[in-house]
C-alpha cells in the first residue's frame, strides 16, 4: 500500500518541468513525454503523478438493458477490490454506446426487402483512475473483473 | 474572451457542473450554443466525459492521455488557438483532470494568451472531502489555493454537521474565494454561474 506515500512528495523524473514551480507535485513519466505506459491490449495502464490509470475498451456482446447492468456490476467489483487492496478511488468510469437498431434495405425490382436487426453488441470505454496501489495490482482487478469479455 | 478552468479532484462533479453552466450559457437558445466551446482534458487513454458532454449537442474539444498541467501544456495552447480559430466562442469551458494543478493551466493561458480572462473554479465533493483529505491533502491543498471560486459539491448527501465541517477544512486552504454549497445533481442557482463566469476579471 502506498497511500502514506502519497504524501510525501518525492520526485522520479528529470526537473525540466514547469509543473513544479511553486506547488508539490509527484511524477512517475518522464515529462514531455506521454505518461509512462504498461501495457497495451484492451486494458492499458499508465501513470499521472500519484495516479494508477487503467483504461479499458471491450464489447459486451448483449443488448443494452442487459449490458448496463453488467457493466455496473463489473465497476463496482472494481470499486470494491481496490479498496480492498488498501488503494484509494479516484474515479471509475465508463461510457457503454450500444449500437442501436440497424436496417439493411435491398431492392431488385420495383420493391425494396428491409431487414432489421437489432443491437446485440454493446461498446465499453473507460478508466480507472485509483490511488495507493501498484500499477500490476490494478491491471490485475480489471482484468479479472472484464475477463469475460476482454478475450472476445 | 472568457476561459473558465475548471478543477477538483476525481470525481468531486465537475462535469456535471459544466452541463449546467453551458445550459445556463446558452439559455434555451440553440444559436447561443456556439458561444460556448467545451474543451476537456482527461487523464485516461479513452475519454468517458466528452462522450457524454458531446450527446448534449455542444461544442466540445478534447485532449486525453496526459494533463495540461505539465506533460500536455503545449497541446493546451495549441487547442486553445485552434478554439478560437474555429469557433471564435465568447467563452471556453476547460474541465481540468482530477489531478491537475488548475494554478500551471491559468499560468499556461496567461503566458500565450495574455488577453484572456481567465477564472479558476474549484469543485469538492463533500461526500468525500473527510476521507480524501489525508492522503490527498497536498494535492487538494493546491487544487483549492488559487481558486477564485469553489463549489462545495454533492451537500444533498451529508448532513449539516458534516457539511459545515467540511467547509471550514476547506477554508483552512482558501478562506478568500467565494463559496457556494451546491448539488449538481439537481438544478445549481444562477447566482453561481453568474459568480463563475464573473472569476478571474481581478485577477
Amino acid at each position: 500500500m502506498k497511500t502514506e506515500q502519497a504524501q510525501h512528495h518525492s520526485h522520479h523524473q528529470a526537473d525540466t518541468c514547469g509543473c513544479h514551480d511553486g506547488h508539490h507535485h509527484e511524477h512517475h513519466h518522464e515529462h514531455g513525454e506521454a505518461p509512462h505506459h504498461h501495457e497495451q491490449g484492451p486494458i492499458t495502464i499508465t501513470t499521472h503523478d500519484m495516479s494508477i490509470v487503467g483504461s479499458y475498451a471491450f464489447s459486451i456482446e448483449k443488448k443494452y438493458d442487459e449490458a448496463q447492468l453488467l457493466l455496473d456490476q463489473m465497476l463496482k467489483q472494481v470499486a470494491k477490490e481496490v479498496e480492498n487492496s488498501g488503494g484509494i478511488i479516484g474515479h471509475i468510469k465508463a461510457f457503454l454506446k450500444a449500437d442501436g437498431e440497424s436496417c439493411m434495405i435491398s431492392i431488385t425490382e420495383e420493391e425494396s426487402n428491409k431487414r432489421y436487426l437489432k443491437a446485440e453488441c454493446c461498446k465499453v470505454e473507460g478508466v480507472a483512475i485509483v490511488f495507493g496501489i501498484e500499477p500490476e495490482q490494478l491491471k490485475s482487478i480489471l482484468t479479472n473483473a472484464f475477463k469475460a469479455y476482454i478475450s472476445q | 474572451m472568457k476561459i473558465i478552468v475548471l478543477g477538483g479532484f476525481l470525481g468531486s462533479g465537475k462535469t456535471s457542473v459544466i452541463l449546467q453552466l453551458a445550459q445556463y450559457i446558452a439559455g434555451r437558445d440553440p444559436q447561443k450554443a456556439g458561444n460556448v466551446v467545451i474543451l476537456e482534458n482527461e487523464i485516461g487513454e479513452v475519454g468517458v466525459d466528452d462522450k457524454l458532454l458531446q450527446s448534449t449537442g455542444y461544442n466540445v474539444e478534447n485532449l486525453f492521455s496526459g494533463c495540461v498541467c505539465c506533460t500536455m501544456s503545449g497541446e493546451l495552447v495549441i487547442g486553445l488557438r485552434k478554439i478560437m480559430a474555429d469557433f471564435n466562442p465568447e467563452i471556453i469551458i476547460m474541465e481540468a483532470t482530477g489531478v491537475a494543478y488548475p494554478d500551471n493551466i491559468r499560468k499556461t493561458i496567461i503566458q500565450s494568451i495574455p488577453d484572456a480572462d481567465c477564472g479558476v473554479i474549484c469543485v469538492t465533493d463533500a461526500k468525500r472531502w473527510k476521507r480524501l483529505l489525508r492522503p490527498m491533502e497536498m494535492l487538494l491543498k493546491d487544487q483549492l489555493d488559487v481558486a477564485d471560486v469553489i463549489l462545495v459539491n454533492k451537500v444533498d448527501m451529508v448532513d449539516q454537521e458534516t457539511l459545515s465541517d467540511v467547509e471550514a477544512s476547506i477554508r483552512t486552504f482558501n478562506d478568500s474565494a467565494q463559496f457556494f454549497r451546491v448539488s449538481a445533481a439537481e438544478t445549481i442557482s444562477p447566482s453561481v454561474f453568474d459568480a463563475m463566469l464573473g472569476a478571474g476579471r481581478e485577477a
